[in-house]
């Protein structure tokens, strides 16, 4: 028979949940901290590897002999790229954790606050480096490096499209990170 | 030297957290299905917050009781994890104020009968809903902390986590005793 609604002790009921699963035994748990550690190696293997690839697709930019505007944009996107990785690797890595005992309240708070100053200067860590890079290498390719099997009017044109997709791909991270900043700001407003 | 201190101090934390996964196994374990409803999840964090907590015990410093330790540990991570989880996928978190103040879906059902079955799904259903603070006020409620020691382990006071407490008995006498006939 049902327990009567008004029988029911919310603590109770809580308590009385049955364990599904045994307590991890320490070598588990050593298994793991080892698992953990390799998983941060192989964290940050990863992004030294994205950050070499993208430094090897803007390479023959920067090695472009017929323009020092493009030799000089692909050494500042190189410098951007490092520069952004080690910030993402700071802003990911950095910041309160779990296991420093701190109460929720503050823990929570301070978790909220690093996430929304993140999105919120997104455009001067992240979107900023790489403009000086990009400028030059546009102005670099519309001033001293044509293709040779178009002409100059078509490729004008292209590197004008591709200045304004950069532009228009800059404004929507922009913009999405300023809105996920929003949300956040609210959040942190109703602790 | 250097390495035995080192074994020593590992030793320590391997007891210390073998003494605490014995005594809080149980909790620690409703605390995960107060924050993850999915069963595969829910094992996953609860593996994290044990790992957390054996982490944790290489700083322990005796600053709070170990209990308030446990718990501020488990729910830190347990609220990392719904940050994490939500921005995997769209969940609007609420406030116990603001469950108060709205209907509870589960009774509009006519025929809903509150078996001790459905009195739990629907007391975790509440909980899951609720934003990590409050959710760790009703779950530290649940398992039986006084107002004092769940101030402790939050970082509010006494009085304040009074209020919440004397909120969320409002929000579950109206859901649980009044059965199906509270749909207003």
């Amino acid at each position: 028979m049902p327990a009567e609604p008004s029988d029911l002790d919310p603590q109770k009921l809580w308590q009385s949940q049955t364990t599904e699963y045994d307590p991890m035994t320490i070598a588990v748990i050593h298994e793991k901290a080892r698992t953990f550690q390799a998983r941060i190696w192989r964290r940050n293997a990863m992004e030294y590897a994205g950050c070499v690839i993208a430094i090897l697709g803007i390479l023959p930019a920067a090695l472009h002999r017929g323009s020092w505007m493009m030799q000089s944009g692909g050494a500042l996107i190189i410098i951007a790229t490092i520069f952004v990785a080690w910030q993402l690797h700071r802003r990911t890595s950095g910041g309160t954790v779990p296991e420093a005992g701190e109460p929720l309240v503050g823990f929570y708070r301070a978790e909220l606050i690093r996430q929304r100053d993140a999105l919120r200067s997104v455009s001067v860590w992240y979107l900023a480096p790489f403009v000086p890079g990009m400028a030059l290498l546009l102005l670099g390719r519309w001033f001293q490096s044509h293709a040779t099997h178009r002409s100059l009017g078509t490729d004008h044109l292209i590197i004008a499209l591709v200045a304004v997709i950069a532009v228009l791909v800059f404004l929507v991270i922009w913009l999405l990170n300023q809105r996920g900043a929003q949300s956040l700001q609210q959040r942190i407003d109703e602790l | 030297m250097g390495g035995a201190k080192r074994a020593k101090s590992e030793a320590g934390q391997d007891e210390r957290y073998a003494r605490v996964a014995a005594a809080f196994g149980a909790a620690l374990e409703r605390l995960s299905r107060a924050y993850e409803a999915d069963a595969d999840q829910r094992l996953d964090l609860l593996q994290e917050i044990h790992f957390s907590l054996w982490r944790s015990f290489a700083q322990y410093d005796g600053r709070c009781s170990e209990r308030t330790w446990v718990y501020r540990v488990a729910h830190n991570m347990a609220a990392s994890h719904v940050l994490r989880r939500r921005r995997s996928r769209s969940q609007a978190l609420t406030t116990l104020d603001e469950i108060a103040a709205r209907p509870d879906p589960a009774q509009a059902s006519p025929e809903a009968q509150v078996g001790e079955r459905q009195a739990f799904d629907r007391l975790t259903a509440l909980i899951q809903a609720l934003a990590p603070p409050d959710r760790q006020i009703v779950v530290l409620y649940l398992e039986g902390l006084e107002a004092a020691a769940i101030g402790e382990v939050c970082g509010l006071t006494p009085g304040a986590v009074a209020t919440k407490i004397h909120r969320l008995k409002s929000v579950l006498a109206r859901r649980f005793e009044q059965g199906g006939q509270d749909a207003s």
